[in-house]
């Protein structure tokens, strides 16, 4: 019996650690062959390279800084040294400054917009050639795009911005029959919460009013990455699906 | 390759990533305290690096030099140096001036030590450990 994914090839930045990791294992697991784009993770990514390999895909890690348009140019052309298509472009990693807004600078609000936002309009465009019709755009996001989280102010800003990008990039991929979506996930506790002042406050609240009484993992972001990429997926588009235990919708 | 040959263009990038005058970057200059350097830049600057020199950088990599045969819990407890962490650290900086190191550091006040030159310094044992490992491949 083959796999839903056989044949197909993904793409996912951040892919070394956290969530993009155990979105690349899921697609992986499903059929995928993999390219894993990380910036410091170096380690990281070849252990999960070795990892993907034994369950029989192929996988390359490639390094790149996705918030510059260089690097992600060159970071194709290693990607097309190993792939001919490229099916699914998941824009996952992120970065930013964990301060209050008004005491950040130009220079931080750069950092953020750059590194998760316009990195997105980076990828499709340099990717996009390489995507056949029925392919798919997912971009990661978070609840700090529509509330504001202490700490969270320009990063949550640049996810308002990159749900935005992924309305407008929705309309110029339709002909060519790619699916742009966005997933918004809960709180996660990855490497990346490590960082925020307030990770115990956001990990409690979130788990008080989530609608389920395990903690969120990566593996559920990615399975709802994985429903995106499903054939059955095809007329989603444009949409923000929230894999948050609900946790944004109750009062 | 030495800290002296790797230096110019070290101190070129570092620069670069914190936007400053390269007049302003000296051997001995701490990137934090001196430079102004924060968290985002120390990504940058490892990713430039790394690529500049063909090298990796891994992760936590300047305080598990520092640590040197030393276990996690020998070198710090509870986030604090211990006596033999504070002397393996102080022997692994041995470009920084002993009165840096204030009594019952943290460690994650150690990045506030580093200068230009202990970049020099990772960047020449990262080539040398990739010069071996391709030999011995």
């Amino acid at each position: 019996m083959s796999l839903v994914f056989e044949n197909k090839v993904a793409l996912i930045t951040g892919g070394a650690r956290g969530i993009g990791r155990a979105t690349a294992l899921k697609l992986a697991q499903a059929g995928s062959d993999v390219a894993i784009v990380y910036y410091n993770s170096s380690d990281e990514a070849a252990i999960l390279v070795d990892e993907i390999q034994n369950l029989g895909r192929r996988a390359v890690a490639i390094q790149a800084n996705v918030a510059d348009h260089q690097s992600v140019k060159a970071m194709f052309s290693q990607f097309k040294e190993h792939f001919t298509q490229l099916d699914f472009l998941i824009s996952n990693a992120a970065s930013g400054v964990l301060k209050p807004a008004i005491t950040m600078s130009t220079k931080h609000w750069r950092w953020c917009m750059e590194t998760n936002a316009l990195a997105l309009n980076h990828l499709v465009s340099e990717g996009r050639e390489m995507m056949p019709a029925g392919g798919r755009v997912i971009a990661l996001s978070s609840l700090g795009a529509h509330r504001a989280i202490p700490n969270y102010a320009f990063i949550g800003a640049s996810k308002a911005a990159l749900e935005a990008l992924v309305r407008s990039l929705s309309l110029e991929l339709a002909e060519a029959g790619i699916s742009v979506n966005t997933v918004s996930a809960g709180v996660v506790d990855t490497d990346a919460l490590k960082h925020f002042p307030n990770r115990e406050q956001l990990l409690d609240e979130y788990q008080a009013h989530a609608l389920a009484a395990r903690p969120l993992t990566p593996v559920d972001v990615a399975n709802a990455v994985y429903l995106l990429c499903l054939p059955e997926a095809e007329m989603i588009k444009g949409h923000t699906l929230f894999v948050d235990a609900g946790y944004s919708v109750v009062g | 390759m030495n800290v002296d040959s790797v230096y110019p263009k070290v101190r070129e990038i570092i620069a670069d990533v914190l936007v400053i005058d390269e007049d302003n970057v000296a051997l001995n200059s701490r990137l934090i305290s001196d430079l102004g350097a924060e968290s985002i830049d120390f990504l940058d600057l490892v990713f430039q690096l790394e690529k500049e020199f063909n090298i990796k950088i891994p992760r936590g990599q300047l305080e598990k030099n520092a640590r040197g045969d030393l276990a996690e819990d020998e070198f710090e407890k509870g986030g604090v140096l211990t006596a033999a962490g504070m002397s393996a650290l102080k022997n692994y900086l041995s470009e920084i001036p002993p009165e840096h190191f204030k009594a019952n550091m943290k460690v994650n006040e150690i990045p506030m030590l580093f200068t230009v030159e202990t970049f020099c310094k990772l960047i020449v044992a990262a080539v040398s450990e990739q010069k071996a490992s391709e030999t011995v491949a």
